[in-house]
């Protein structure tokens, strides 16, 4: 563990100490590896790795790090378009697999500064696109059932509702009863998801007409806490649930 | 078809009508006798808590991947007699870097989904050469992903992120002895089966 205890009894030494720990290089087998302080969603510290290939030119890549993340939680095939979109932000380049840059001196530093960074931003972007694509899927699964359930007729796929503080919220799916409503929405094991739907559950429950709130997940267990912050504004099923619940929420 | 085929199939069944490795996992919550006795078992725990055999053969990836030199593996687990759905042990490595940057990893599949929950991880002598904790602290060189640090059981989930909570491994000096540890952070019996990489020192 990196610790600088032993220079506790002066502060700037230990400041300057524990700075200069953030970048490191490491050079073996004819390559520079760089770590730079940036953090990928597994606590992986970013690395870039350099090889001189002429007098003034040299190849940089992320090591392959970014794809590596996406590879640990499944989701590798959103890699190539999440890495092409931020490695044109960045003004670097990405392969199938890797974030790289040929850079002369003059660009080395800042060439180290963007791979490092874009290859970090493209993790920690399929990271969260994994989670809202759980949404989407929860919402297709929902989708049909409520329709062989309700009918088609009855049922409003992406649909918005107005909450009592008038704004207008989006929910995947209302199911119009006589008199009354069923707002659905797909909830996914991610904060910024539990969230936001905790909030317009709340602010459809202010309404004087207030539509019945059911938020879906898929699986409650693995929800932990986030299970009774829903619980709080709506009622809970997962994306299996039987008919009969569906019906009973209804009736 | 093999046994171990054949109970594959039969849990995939299951997975048609509802949440085939949820099911699975929770009938195996009820039935081990855990370490976590006394608190409610998540629905992860049975499957690291339960000693595991690789099901079928193991082969690295063969060429390396062009771009990066990876190569890899991935291999259902059995429980019993039981291959379990989405349960599998995951290897990566370089075929340009010898006696380093290689990643074994536990994780189990998501029903219907593509994407995957990581579980346990090792990473011997990463390319990286520092890992960084959710409390800001830092680690070198060779380290493990335990589940236990990363599952919170106040809350029953997962830490967000990939496994972001490590902790510093002895170093290892020859793959035999990573697969001496990994035996037992994973609970695999026969993990010496899985052969030492193909590496060569030249980038393809």
């Amino acid at each position: 563990m990196a610790t600088f205890s032993f220079l506790a009894g002066n502060p700037q030494e230990a400041v300057e100490a524990a700075a200069r720990s953030l970048v490191s290089v490491v050079h073996a087998g004819g390559r520079s590896t760089v770590s730079l302080p940036m953090v990928y969603p597994s606590g992986t510290v970013a690395a870039v790795e350099i090889t001189q290939v002429g007098a003034d030119i040299f190849e940089l890549s992320d090591c392959g790090l970014a794809h590596a993340e996406t590879e640990m939680i499944g989701g590798e095939h959103l890699f190539a378009r999440n890495a092409a979109a931020v490695a044109q932000r960045f003004e670097v380049s990405a392969g199938k697999r890797t974030i790289y840059f040929t850079a002369n001196l003059a660009q080395l530093a800042g060439a180290m500064a963007d791979v490092a960074a874009a290859s970090v931003q493209v993790a920690h972007r399929v990271c969260e696109r994994i989670s809202q694509r759980s949404e989407s899927e929860i919402e297709e699964r929902l989708y049909r059932k409520l329709i062989d359930v309700f009918g088609k007729p009855k049922v409003e796929q992406d649909a918005t509702i107005s909450g009592a503080s008038a704004h207008k919220w989006r929910v995947s799916a209302l199911v119009h009863l006589d008199g009354r409503q069923m707002a659905f929405e797909a909830v996914s094991n991610h904060h910024s998801s539990v969230y936001s739907s905790a909030t317009m559950f709340h602010d459809l429950s202010l309404l004087d007409r207030k539509p019945i709130p059911i938020a879906v997940v898929r699986d409650k267990r693995a929800m932990g806490d986030y299970l009774r912050i829903l619980a709080q504004a709506a009622n809970v099923i997962q994306d299996d649930a039987a008919v009969e619940t569906l019906k009973g929420l209804a009736a | 078809m093999s046994k171990s085929a054949r109970n594959m199939v039969e849990f995939a069944g299951v997975g048609n009508t509802r949440q085939g490795p949820t099911v699975l996992l929770r009938t195996l919550a009820k039935s081990i006798q855990s370490r976590y006795a006394g608190l409610m078992p998540g629905p992860y725990h049975p499957l690291v808590e339960e000693w595991k055999t690789i099901a079928g053969t193991v082969e690295w990836s063969s060429p390396p991947a062009s771009e990066d030199g990876a190569i890899d593996f991935n291999v259902p687990l059995d429980i019993g007699e039981t291959t379990v759905a989405g349960l599998a042990l995951r290897g990566k490595a370089y075929g340009h870097l010898p006696d380093m940057a290689v990643t074994f990893q536990l994780e189990v599949g998501q029903d219907g989904m593509r994407t995957r929950v990581p579980l346990i991880r090792l990473d011997w002598k990463p390319r990286s050469q520092w890992h960084q904790n959710p409390n800001k602290t830092r680690i070198s060189g060779t380290h493990a992903h335990p589940f236990e640090a990363n599952w919170l059981e106040g809350e029953q989930r997962m830490r967000r992120g990939n496994l972001p909570w490590a902790e510093k491994v002895a170093e290892f000096h020859a793959f035999s002895e990573v697969l001496d540890y990994a035996k037992n952070l994973f609970r695999i019996n026969d993990i010496d089966l899985i052969p030492i990489p193909e590496w060569s020192s030249t980038l393809f």
